[in-house]
């Protein structure tokens, strides 16, 4: 009895040529036992032989091209939901869908310009650097929009609302240099040959390979540079001896006022890279300037009501996962015991217990 | 387990990507014989067609989980397998169709015992049909679908030595039924 429960398998590996030295003596033994064992073993041959013949004619009744045009048309159905989710969930991101095609539109446009530019840097003979005569590319963003490219150097950069970033087609030899104007992060590919250097209305940003915020709006008379990784040497552009080093963590400022420069420690840098994570960040900033920073960020215009100025001049903090304009200022109204008012994108606000103006 | 060749992780890697071509082509490959597994579950060609056809449209909508870590074609079985076993649990007709096959293939092995090859195939195709799940599923899909014991194995979840054992069995039980 045990020797036929421990031949099947044996058999099972030698059909399976993965038999041992073992199983083919156990086989050798159990033919020996008898002729029927050996009538056995040609049975269980023809088996295996025949059980493996005409696979074709049983698959004959599966047709699969039939059964694809089921399932392509549910692949599709599957791809136009997934679509329509990602759309969704972008614009509620953004609560901003207006925007949604024309940021689209601009980020494919650069990047299309990159690709190409990329390529030429690539094959294009780089002996000849006086001939060097930079075609200039443009990335910009309205109000409640929001971008991010990649340069030729494989370099990052996300633009916060109204900021716009210049930047050659191609990068010369022994440097990179862009042009900025609002708000953008930038994590910097190193390379010791060429610094990267970002020019803002009056200053000049120096860097080798790092990751930092820039804010340097028109309407503000500084420049900051907000360093979370790294070194980056700051300079006034008129007075190109004046540079400051700052490390990471630290702040460094560029005042337009008196053309002084200054660095300070930031123990949460967040409230200047939190956009790039969607949030919006006051710490201890005058109503004025979050008012300012929420007309950017939304595209809406915010303005106080008569009598109620003396607002502007308060100060608030918060960090807000940013959502719609109403959410934010439904914080505000509560932290600062305001009343606002929204019709489309105009905001009026008002001390409380004034009525709002009709 | 056995590592994947380049080119299955290849193909892996496409679909999970969003790749159409490449979930088209995995779908011609293993499209006939999967139905050809399926149906010894549940029953009918039609029943066959869906559950190999929802296997795949599942793979495709959740792609971006599509990980083997055997082969592509174990992956395939084993998940029709999988959603055979669902289907029959769902109709609750496990018992009615195992009691249709004994029926069925009893009046062919009466009428022509052993006249040629093609003859001799079909019947023990029948008698395949006879057995219980697991080792009807070792040597269907060693001798119909050319897998390896080991993939058997991690497909049906047993180890090789069972696998092994099952082989034996069906061999043995397909003999004694040719006999009868």
């Amino acid at each position: 009895m045990k020797k036929t429960d421990k031949i099947w398998p044996a058999i099972a590996r030698y059909l399976d040529n993965s038999g041992t030295a073992d199983d083919e003596k156990l086989i050798n033994v159990w033919l020996e036992a008898g002729k029927e064992n050996r009538q056995t073993l040609e049975a269980v041959k023809k088996i295996w032989a025949s059980a493996a013949l005409n696979k074709k004619e049983r698959m004959k009744q599966f047709l699969p091209e039939e059964d694809w045009k089921r399932v392509s048309s549910e692949i599709r159905k599957i791809e136009e939901a997934r679509k329509k989710e990602r759309i969704r969930r972008f614009s509620m991101i953004r609560k901003r869908q207006r925007y949604v095609s024309n940021f689209l539109k601009v980020a494919a446009l650069v990047i299309v310009a990159f690709t190409s530019g990329y390529l030429t840097l690539q094959y294009a003979p780089q002996s000849d650097e006086q001939a060097y005569v930079p075609v200039l590319n443009e990335i910009s963003t309205g109000a409640g929009e929001k971008a991010s490219i990649q340069l030729g150097d494989g370099t990052e950069v996300e633009l916060s609302a109204e900021t716009e970033l210049s930047f050659p087609e191609s990068f010369r030899n022994n440097s990179r240099e862009v042009t900025l104007s609002g708000q953008a992060f930038f994590d910097v590919i190193p390379d010791k040959n060429r610094p990267f250097i970002i020019n803002t209305q009056n200053g000049v940003i120096r860097v080798l390979g790092t990751s930092f915020d820039v804010r340097s709006y028109r309407d503000e008379n500084i420049v900051d540079v907000m360093v979370t990784e790294g070194v980056v040497e700051i300079s006034h552009k008129e007075v190109p001896q004046n540079k400051l080093i700052i490390n990471r963590g630290y702040k460094g400022s560029i005042s337009l006022s008196d053309n002084s420069l200054s660095v300070e420690w930031v123990d949460d840098h967040e409230q200047y890279t939190g956009w790039v994570d969607g949030r919006l960040i006051f710490k201890e900033q005058q109503l004025s300037k979050v008012f300012r920073q929420i007309e950017r960020w939304y595209d809406v215009d915010i303005t106080v009501a008569e009598g109620s100025s003396d607002l502007l001049k308060k100060q608030f903090s918060a960090n807000l996962k940013t959502r719609s304009v109403n959410e934010v200022m439904s914080v505000i109204e509560v932290a600062m015991d305001v009343s606002y008012t929204i019709q489309e994108d105009q905001i009026k606000v008002y001390k409380k217990g004034r009525n709002a103006p009709e | 387990m056995s590592e994947l060749s380049p080119e299955e992780k290849n193909l892996v890697n496409s679909i999970r990507d969003g790749n159409q071509e490449a979930f088209e082509e995995m779908f011609f490959e293993y499209y006939a014989p999967l139905c050809r597994f399926s149906k010894g579950y549940v029953g009918t060609v039609e029943s066959a067609r869906d559950v190999v056809q929802d296997v795949f449209i599942k793979i495709w909508s959740k792609r971006e989980h599509f990980h083997i870590h055997t082969s592509v074609k174990a992956y395939l079985f084993q998940a029709v397998r999988n959603h055979s076993l669902n289907e029959l649990e769902k109709r609750n007709r496990y018992q009615a169709f195992e009691e249709e096959y004994f029926r069925e293939t009893d009046a062919i092995m009466i009428s022509d015992a052993d006249e040629n090859s093609k003859k001799l195939t079909k019947i023990i195709w029948c008698i395949v049909e006879e057995m219980p799940e697991k080792r009807k599923a070792v040597f269907t899909l060693y001798r119909e679908h050319g897998l390896s014991y080991k993939e058997i194995a991690s497909i049906l979840g047993i180890t090789r030595k069972t696998v092994e054992n099952q082989m034996g069995r069906a061999l043995n039980f397909i003999r004694e039924r040719l006999e009868e």
